[in-house]
């Protein structure tokens, strides 16, 4: 049985869009009461490109930009992943036609949506068969090299809409400040997968950052990524009460990278994976950055009560391995 | 003295008896001194840089620095035995290999979202073997004065041994020593303390921070046997 999950994954102006995935650092989906990662089990991921222009953009200048973000996230050391441009079609993004298909779409009605992507699952397997993406020509967009003020760049969006067409959800490492018209400003990020985009001009997403690179590593991650790269595993509880949906933060002091995950279980249970080894610093912050709603469905109970907490020691990530569980106690706000 | 000094001659040499005027066996050049010690090693702090969290805005530059950190070994301890050997007077020969623990720390400050500053901490060990020259500035046997450089590897391993990095290690030291006892019977016949401190280049090893490379101070004690 096939069916269409939709805009699980969705980049805004400024504000997010209740997925109904359940979208974590990896989106998931149900197989039955299990959640399972959604990946790509047949590569070359084979793609078409609607054949329409918006204006500013040519469709071909549109696939040859999809091209560059396809090769920001495969082009990763240690990362197996192979993609084929199929043609271009007359297909719409969005239709249940188990093609994936990727291209510009008229959505006024979605006015802070700048574009989304969504799946079809086989939901007996959790076996990825398509997956569409569209940008929504109710925004002005840009192919230009160093951008363009007013146009939001093309390859940027279509990054970020790539990363959850290969099964990366949204991440939270970035920091936003609650405009007065509604929806958020970004302050800062790091992360192309963080929900919220940059202003018109910005083409600073076009490059993927080292959490991007550990989620695709992690998803996609080669043989040899298993020896060179570790892991930092552990619990978050508050009052003895696992914490669930804290956003849990490694930053290696020797890179400056930062990676992210969430906890992912009632018990405050958390993994991030494929990181390089070395020291890290681990921080915990409620999920407090962005709609909840654009990471976790509505339901799941995501506790933002407590305040920001490091863990008390430096963790030690080996190659090849994990840091065995650290326990991270938080306080109540 | 002449006739005497052939006698002797004649008298060690039996086998080979020849003209009293033969040259005579050359004496055994004297063993060069060597000594061997131990040494307890004491580590101070060193800074390993700054390092921030920081996200980048529209231009791609720092936009917002979720929290600073400064980084560093923190004081050590450890040991390490030596082997000295004396290459002419005054000038010595030394290899060394050492075990000593430390601590990795950082400080953790301005956080974004107002937690408190505090500092984190990693045990780390590092194995290190090297040579180094030594040179007594003015030695009045007893007691000497010393100037001490040297060099070699070292590997570096943090928490559990899980993970490790080799680096290279250089010290410059001044330092004292002297001799408990002297020309005394037995095995050896020096016996004394050497204290010394040290400056100490680190290159490479676990790194934590902006540089790979520090300097920072350290101190040794040894008790030496000459023989």
């Amino acid at each position: 049985m096939r069916r269409a999950l939709t805009a699980g994954v969705i980049v805004l102006v400024a504000a997010t869009v209740a997925p109904p995935l359940r979208a974590y650092l990896k989106i998931g989906t149900f197989v039955g009461d299990e959640v399972v990662g959604i990946q790509w089990t047949n590569q070359p991921i084979r793609y078409f490109v609607t054949d329409r222009d918006a204006p500013g953009v040519t469709a071909t200048q549109f696939q040859a930009t999809l091209a560059a973000s396809f090769a920001s996230w495969s082009g990763q050391p240690d990362v197996a992943l192979s993609t084929q441009f199929g043609g271009f079609t007359g297909l719409e993004p969005t239709e249940n036609d188990v093609q994936t298909v990727i291209g510009f779409q008229s959505h006024p009605e979605l006015d802070r949506t700048l574009g989304a992507t969504t799946f079809t699952i086989d939901d007996t397997t959790g076996t990825l068969l398509a997956s569409d993406i569209f940008l929504n020509t109710a925004f002005q967009w840009s192919v230009a090299p160093n951008g363009q003020s007013n146009r939001f760049d093309v390859q940027s969006i279509l990054t970020h809409e790539v990363g959850h067409l290969l099964g990366l959800g949204h991440s939270a490492i970035g920091e936003t400040q609650v405009q007065t018209g509604g929806g958020r400003a970004v302050l800062g990020k790091r992360a192309v997968m963080f929900p919220i985009a940059y202003p018109p001009g910005s083409i600073e997403d076009r490059a993927v950052k080292a959490d991007d690179i550990a989620g695709i590593t992690d998803i996609y991650g080669t043989s040899a990524a298993q020896q060179e790269l570790g892991a930092i595993s552990g619990r978050v509880t508050l009052n003895g009460a696992g914490v669930f949906g804290a956003h849990v933060l490694a930053f290696n002091p020797a890179t400056g990278d930062m990676v992210g995950g969430f906890t992912l279980t009632d018990a405050g249970d958390f993994v991030i994976a494929a990181l390089k080894p070395g020291h890290y610093v681990v921080r915990v912050e409620p999920l407090d950055d962005a709609d909840i709603d654009g990471f976790f469905d509505e339901d799941s109970g995501v506790n933002i009560n407590f305040q920001v907490t490091y863990y008390a020691k430096l963790v030690v990530v080996p190659a090849g391995g994990a840091s065995g569980t650290i326990q991270i106690k938080v306080k109540s706000k | 003295m002449t006739a005497r000094t052939c006698l002797v001659g004649v008298g060690l040499m039996l086998a080979t008896a020849g003209p009293c005027l033969a040259q005579t066996a050359p004496a055994a050049a004297p063993r060069r001194p060597r000594e061997v010690a131990v040494r307890g090693l004491f580590s101070g702090p060193a800074s390993m840089g700054s390092s921030d969290a920081s996200e980048l805005g529209a231009s791609g530059a720092t936009n917002l620095t979720l929290f600073t950190t400064s980084n560093g070994l923190g004081v050590g301890g450890g040991v390490e035995l030596l082997l000295g050997w004396q290459l002419r007077p005054g000038l010595w020969f030394e290899v060394a290999g050492g075990l000593l623990k430390t601590t990795l720390r950082t400080r953790i400050t301005d956080d974004f979202e107002g937690a408190a500053d505090q500092t984190l901490s990693s045990g780390a060990t590092r194995f290190s073997a090297e040579g180094a020259l030594l040179w007594y500035l003015k030695d009045r046997g007893k007691t000497a004065w010393f100037v001490r450089a040297g060099g070699g590897v070292m590997r570096e391993a943090a928490g559990d041994l899980s993970l490790a990095s080799t680096g290279f290690i250089a010290n410059g030291s001044i330092g004292y020593r002297h001799w408990w006892r002297m020309n005394a019977p037995g095995t050896f016949p020096r016996m004394g303390v050497r204290v010394e401190a040290r400056g100490v280049l680190r290159a490479g090893g676990v790194t934590l921070g902006s540089r790979s490379v520090t300097f920072g101070p350290a101190g040794a004690v040894a008790l030496v046997f000459g023989y």
